[in-house]
């Protein structure tokens, strides 16, 4: 079973070989052909964007970050719900309490949030 | 298999999780904090209730088969008195650390409810742990076991010691469950399922040379994630860091409950799914667990901050430990996993008191954990400085403590396994052990206190939860030292069932 499991996946050593030797060719091949006159403006790291203006690595706030987390929250909630839906009826009341469970814990953190200030902005 | 029956089989862990709801919930609307403590604790103290009646009822064939584990949702969890055991060892953890915390958090102002309310859901993902029979729901158990751990190490975040433990125990804990992912999904790749019997039926299946490479592949994955949780030697770097910069109470529990639970989760996986492949895996386990017992001693002797030596004393403990599983593997008899059982409670009794007479001075004077400032204790802290002795003893394993007889069993296991070798190697470290245990004991009853060592007063917050819980813990190590019988005939009941009994 073993050494069949293996062959099978011969395949995939293939084409994983191929892409990484892809790689190397094109930028080894890009790098031999290709003139090379460096400028400040093309080191610019958006030679054809905005200027970078100031250090990348300015303070931000933290407030992104908690919206970022409950609208993850809401987002599984939905990829769990669309799914359900189609079961409704299979999963009879057992599903319909599991669901109601779930969504409870999630309004639970909701108010969590909520209590604890994270949905104001200032 | 209906869903009542498969919330039955749950219903310790679903009773935490709801605790844990409540602590959040009184949080939002109560100001003071105090309340929380006694919610949490009573959510834990009904849990463990749950499983002693779910274990007198298997114990008496009343609602369950003694001799058939109840299973639920199609198979991934079982009841049975492996389980129940555990439970009610972590939530006894749990509520020791309850008491411990209490004063601790007080006087640093960080009694804020979110600690109680983290701490009962690792208990939940310890709980299902050990109730998991299902490679997925253990690791989806491992998870949320881990996550609360990695917060509530960093839970004095205005320490910057406490947030550096936190984020280094959160890059090596993501790291080794990745780890572990990868391991379970070779298992799974090579027994085509998911539930432990059905790998020990798939495993067993498989022959040949191709098959034997793949599986040490495997295995070698799942033990290393095993070995970061449970800070095994090489993978113990993290340990002695995050034990230092966590809060005291946080390094109590995470020394004894998230280590309990590794241990206990890991031997049902190894010895229900992978018990017959032990071939394959003898070779790692014995090479890990004589490194972890020789460092875990041997770099635990230089150091002088009490912390430390603790954390470097509990990588020792879990050489120890991993004997169990050594012994249980190649002897195929359960006495090794009866072992780590009987010493998960041993260690737990004498490490959370020797944390909580930590907390106890902390909370009443200035304390850097360092060695020089625990002498004199016996004059200065006469009762704190008695109990600490007594946990000291027991940690090196001297009789009449529980200690004694957690590696007496454990010895046993190994000598009765053919492995006397690798029983004379643990004894030899455990008296290596004894200079860095008795050493404490010297400092405190020897050595004169340092300058400026001055108690202050009675505190306000009441350190009565820290006394009762040290002095509990000291009672149990010598009643059950004296006595450890019933203890160890409860640890071979409960490990009946699960080597296919």
């Amino acid at each position: 079973m073993t050494s069949e499991y293996l062959t099978n996946w011969l395949y995939v050593w293939f084409f994983i070989a191929a892409g990484g030797a892809l790689v190397v060719l094109i930028l080894l091949f890009s790098k031999l052909i290709n003139p090379s006159h460096l400028t400040a403006e093309k080191l610019a790291p958006y030679e054809c964007g905005i200027p970078p203006v100031g250090n990348p690595w300015a303070p931000f706030a933290v407030r992104y970050y908690v919206f970022g987390l409950l609208f993850l929250v809401f987002d599984v909630e939905a990829v769990f719900l669309f799914p359900w839906t189609l079961v409704f009826r299979t999963l009879g009341t057992a599903g319909f309490v599991e669901m109601l469970l779930f969504i409870a814990v999630l309004g639970f953190g909701l108010l969590y949030a909520w209590r604890k200030g994270a949905l104001e902005w200032a | 298999m209906n869903a009542g029956n498969a919330v039955v089989v749950i219903l310790p862990g679903v009773v935490v999780a709801v605790g844990a709801f409540v602590v959040f919930l009184v949080d939002l609307f109560v100001a003071r904090k105090a309340v929380l403590a006694w919610i949490a604790a009573a959510g834990l103290i009904t849990g463990a209730a749950v499983a002693v009646g779910q274990w007198i009822s298997v114990s008496n064939g009343l609602h369950f088969n003694a001799r058939k584990p109840q299973t639920g949702f199609a198979g991934m969890v079982s009841l049975d008195k492996y389980a129940l055991f555990c439970v009610v060892l972590f939530a006894g953890i749990g509520v020791a650390t309850i008491m411990l915390s209490d004063a601790y958090l007080a006087r640093r102002k960080a009694a804020r409810g979110e600690f109680y309310g983290l701490l009962l859901l690792v208990i939940t993902g310890m709980i299902g742990m050990v109730v998991s029979t299902d490679v997925v729901a253990f690791f989806v158990s491992f998870e949320l076991m881990s996550l609360p751990t990695y917060v509530l190490a960093g839970y004095l975040w205005r320490d910057e010691r406490s947030g550096e433990a936190s984020i280094k125990y959160f890059v090596t804990g993501a790291f080794s469950s990745a780890i572990l992912a990868f391991g379970l999904a070779l298992v799974y790749g090579a027994s085509g399922q998911t539930t432990y019997s059905g790998i020990a039926a798939g495993l067993a299946k498989l022959s040949g040379l191709d098959a034997r490479g793949f599986l040490v592949v495997a295995f070698v994955l799942v033990v290393t994630g095993f070995g970061f949780k449970i800070s095994a030697v090489p993978f113990h770097n993290w340990a002695p860091d995050v034990y230092e910069g966590a809060p005291t109470p946080v390094t109590a529990f995470m020394a004894t409950g998230v280590k309990a639970a590794a241990f206990a989760g890991f031997a049902r996986l190894f010895v229900a799914a992978a018990g017959l492949q032990w071939q394959t895996w003898a070779h790692t386990m014995t090479i890990l667990a004589v490194l972890t017992m020789v460092v875990g001693n041997v770099l635990a002797l230089p150091q002088r901050n009490l912390k430390r030596m603790l954390a470097y004393s509990s990588i020792a403990h879990a050489g120890y430990l991993t004997l169990g599983l050594i012994a249980a593997g190649t002897s195929g008899k359960p006495l090794g996993i009866a072992a780590i059982l009987f010493y998960l409670f041993a260690y737990a009794l004498m490490n959370l008191g020797a944390f909580g007479v930590l907390i106890w001075i902390r909370n009443r004077r200035k304390f850097a954990y360092t060695l020089g400032e625990i002498g004199g204790l016996a004059r200065t802290m006469p009762w704190a400085a008695i109990l600490m002795a007594v946990f000291m003893v027991s940690l090196t394993g001297i009789p009449p403590t529980i200690g004694f007889w957690g590696k007496f069993y454990l010895f046993t296991a190994v000598v009765q396994a053919n492995l006397t070798w690798l029983a004379i190697v643990a004894v030899i470290m455990s008296s290596v052990s004894a200079y860095y245990y008795l050493r404490v004991v010297w400092y405190m009853y020897f050595r004169e206190a340092p300058q400026g060592a001055e108690m202050e007063a009675e505190p306000k917050s009441s350190q009565l939860g820290v006394t009762v819980a040290v002095s509990l813990a000291a009672a149990g190590v010598l009643v059950v030292g004296l006595f450890p019988e019933p203890l160890l005939k409860a640890a071979e009941g409960a490990v009946r069932l699960i080597f296919g009994g």
